[in-house]
């Protein structure tokens, strides 16, 4: 291909960027300045920006009570996936009897998806006495098995001579894990961490199942609790949506390159 | 040697144990259990009867909610296409020799990690009828003179809720078909060049039928996607107006935790799981078997 | 490898988060007494001494009253302890009118404030 008349592709991926972006462009504008959600004609650049609207996302709903549910119930799944998905992932590069079968098992568990689940799965969980708590939320999510080939295809590039090394030593299995194949996957555990921090953090079905009342809300639930008590009448409610898709954002521009990978390997939901 | 043949492969099941404790309570149980349940007349208050194939029958034959739900689950399918396509284009584009390509692939898969509640929101708001931008748009354009109120409205509801969807998955896409089309060797375009192909025979020949995996993989997720995209609808319609947009799993929600019937949820989510299945083995089958292994992993 | 670590854009992200949200309730902490003062003119733009001020709450939904005090001879008001982060004023003097309904807002609840603008009584109709 010659390189010579680049612009129309410029110009062409310019108005689809355009066109992607937009969303959030206007949903920013009017956090900081509440208009277009009476006015009309829409202006293009924000008139009189205020930083008010977070400020009242701050104190007039449980914010707070909500980013906290959030965060707690996030830390505990990425702690949980991590510990789970590499016990797993190591377990499954050792030979042994039935690990076809476990193999199978978990190839066939990733064509049920959580929605297939949600009956079963809050009865499980009231039956575990888990519902309404942070907990409860965070179950399903522990283990994923698109992690766990993650770990799996990292731990595999460990040369053997390495783990026979470290057995011929006298370090037990954890130990190995832990001293030895870890520090050689790093990749493997950023991923880890990032998947399951953003199916954990943009969660909305499991906990709008499993929680009730105002205590236990995490942010989506939180979000879609306050557009129902408010509609579309204030610009509080699009300072909370650039404040709920902050991090989400923040992790992608910082991990770009991961992120993708890790999204498109083997395919997932996100 | 005796080290290994010593500790055995004890350790494996510990190891497994977590992880295959999750998947079970969790994916494995749930699916029994909804088998179970939908052949049984259940409630919380009162002990479980039998109730043999009354579900599916009342489903199959009265319910015709279940059929508007399921003719929307085919009808939301449509964006998997329209999305393979234009992510095809964008992908295309993307992949030339020209300056700024990270900057236009971050901007345009940004949508994707995004919240699907926070989108509703904003596409919400977009679509509103007075002061919506999309509104303001057509009418600038003189397309039309006033308003439509897009998510109330029983004719154009699933459409918006289409594009909505396509825009967040769209960035998705894009990078998997890019990634096909960088493991396409260029030789091959080269070749083709020298041979005298075209621009467009160079594309339908070799990179469209070398592309087939990657656009059978995005063919599966966005099958997977129509079946499971529960926050985008609810928040956007709660599935109206009049059930305009309501998927079948926003409908088994609202059976099993609106209406209570968990018995009926659950024979309700038997058949999503088969429609399901059946849908992806198809597609596979139709795609030589090469989409891979597919994960439709919450 | 202690270069790394600083280097690490991690680091410098969260490091920068706290650090501004660490400085910020610093200075939350000492400005947060719920003071607010300003001054009430009247329709001459004289200083208007012996004018009610009052203090409504803005929820959500509603205008609660809070609290009222009364001008000193220079026309200056002044709350104390008003923590609402969303608040109207209005100033009454019986025989020189009132103030059109003014909304403060505050960064931080109890943010002490200077008002700029004063209160203008026009004369009732």
């Amino acid at each position: 291909m010659r390189p010579s008349r680049t612009w129309p592709i410029h110009l062409a991926l310019g108005v689809v960027a355009a066109v992607m972006l937009v969303p959030f462009y206007w949903v920013l504008k009017t956090s900081v300045t509440g208009e277009n959600i009476f006015a009309y004609p829409p202006s293009l650049w924000p008139r009189h920006p205020h930083l008010y609207y977070f400020v009242d996302v701050w104190y007039y709903i449980p914010f707070v009570r909500f980013l906290l549910n959030s965060v707690v119930v996030s830390a505990i799944v990425v702690a949980a996936n991590l510990a789970f998905n590499a016990l797993a992932a190591y377990a499954l590069t050792q030979p042994f009897a039935g690990k076809r079968g476990v193999i199978l098992v978990l190839l066939s568990s990733m064509m049920i998806p959580f929605q297939a689940t949600i009956v079963p799965a809050y009865l499980i969980t009231k039956d575990l006495g888990l519902l309404n708590s942070r907990l409860g939320l965070a179950l399903p999510l522990c283990s994923t098995i698109v992690n766990i080939f993650v770990f799996k295809g990292s731990f595999d590039a460990v040369p053997r001579s390495l783990i026979d090394a470290a057995r011929i030593d006298g370090l037990r299995e954890w130990q190995i894990l832990w001293h030895v194949m870890l520090p050689l996957s790093t990749s493997a555990v950023a991923t880890n961490v990032i998947l399951s921090f953003i199916w954990s953090w943009n969660n909305f079905l499991w906990p709008l199942i499993a929680i009730r009342g105002e205590e236990m809300q995490t942010l989506p639930l939180g979000l879609s609790t306050f557009l129902s008590y408010l509609e579309n009448t204030t610009g509080a409610l699009y300072a909370f949506c650039v404040l709920v898709l902050a991090p989400g954002i923040a992790l992608f521009l910082l991990e770009q390159k991961r992120f993708v990978e890790g999204l498109t390997s083997g395919a997932t939901k996100g | 040697m005796t080290y290994a043949r010593r500790r055995g492969s004890g350790f494996v099941w510990l190891f497994l144990a977590p992880s295959l404790l999750v998947f079970a309570l969790y994916r494995i149980i749930p699916l029994g259990w909804n088998a179970v349940l939908s052949v049984e007349r259940w409630s919380p208050f009162r002990p479980a009867s039998f109730a043999g194939l009354d579900h599916y029958e009342e489903m199959f034959f009265h319910d015709e909610v279940f059929w508007r739900s399921l003719w929307n689950t085919v009808v939301f399918m449509t964006s998997a296409p329209i999305a393979i396509a234009l992510a095809l284009g964008v992908a295309l584009l993307v992949n030339a020799p020209i300056r700024g390509r990270a900057l236009y692939r971050a901007a345009i898969f940004l949508s994707y990690p995004l919240m699907p509640v926070a989108v509703g929101i904003i596409w919400r708001w977009l679509y509103d009828e007075k002061v919506g931008l999309i509104n303001y748009g057509l009418i600038s354009a003189g397309l039309i003179s006033r308003g439509i109120p897009f998510l109330e409205s029983f004719e154009w509801a699933m459409l918006a809720v289409i594009v909505a969807a396509v825009w967040q998955i769209l960035g998705f896409f894009m990078v998997i078909l890019l990634a096909g089309l960088q493991s396409i060797p260029r030789e091959l375009h080269e070749a083709a060049a020298i041979d005298g192909a075209g621009r467009a025979q160079r594309i339908g020949r070799i990179t469209l039928p070398l592309l087939r995996p990657a656009i059978f993989l995005c063919l599966i997720i966005g099958i997977i996607n129509s079946f499971t995209s529960f926050d985008l609808i609810y928040v956007m319609t709660r599935g109206g107006p009049n059930y305009a947009t309501e998927l079948l799993i926003t409908y088994i929600y609202r059976a099993a935790f609106t209406l209570t019937r968990f018995d009926y949820a659950a024979a309700l989510t038997v058949v999503l799981f088969v429609f399901l299945l059946a849908l992806t083995w198809l597609a596979n089958r139709a795609s030589g078997g090469e989409a891979g292994a597919v994960e439709a992993a919450e | 490898m202690w270069r790394r670590l600083l280097g690490n854009r991690y680091t410098i992200v969260f490091g920068l988060a706290a650090a501004g949200a660490a400085a910020w309730n610093l200075y939350v902490v000492r400005h947060d007494q719920g003071l607010v003062e300003g001054r009430v003119l009247d329709a001459g733009g004289r200083p208007a001494a012996g004018a009610t001020v009052a203090l409504y709450e803005r929820t959500l939904t509603t205008l609660e009253p809070r609290a009222t005090v009364e001008t000193d001879g220079e026309g200056r008001f002044h709350f104390a302890g008003q923590p609402a982060h969303h608040f109207v004023l209005e100033a009454k003097k019986p025989g020189g009118g009132q103030s059109p309904r003014t909304t403060v807002r505050r960064y931080f609840r109890g943010q002490n404030l200077v008002l700029a603008e004063p209160l203008r009584l026009a004369p009732a109709r």
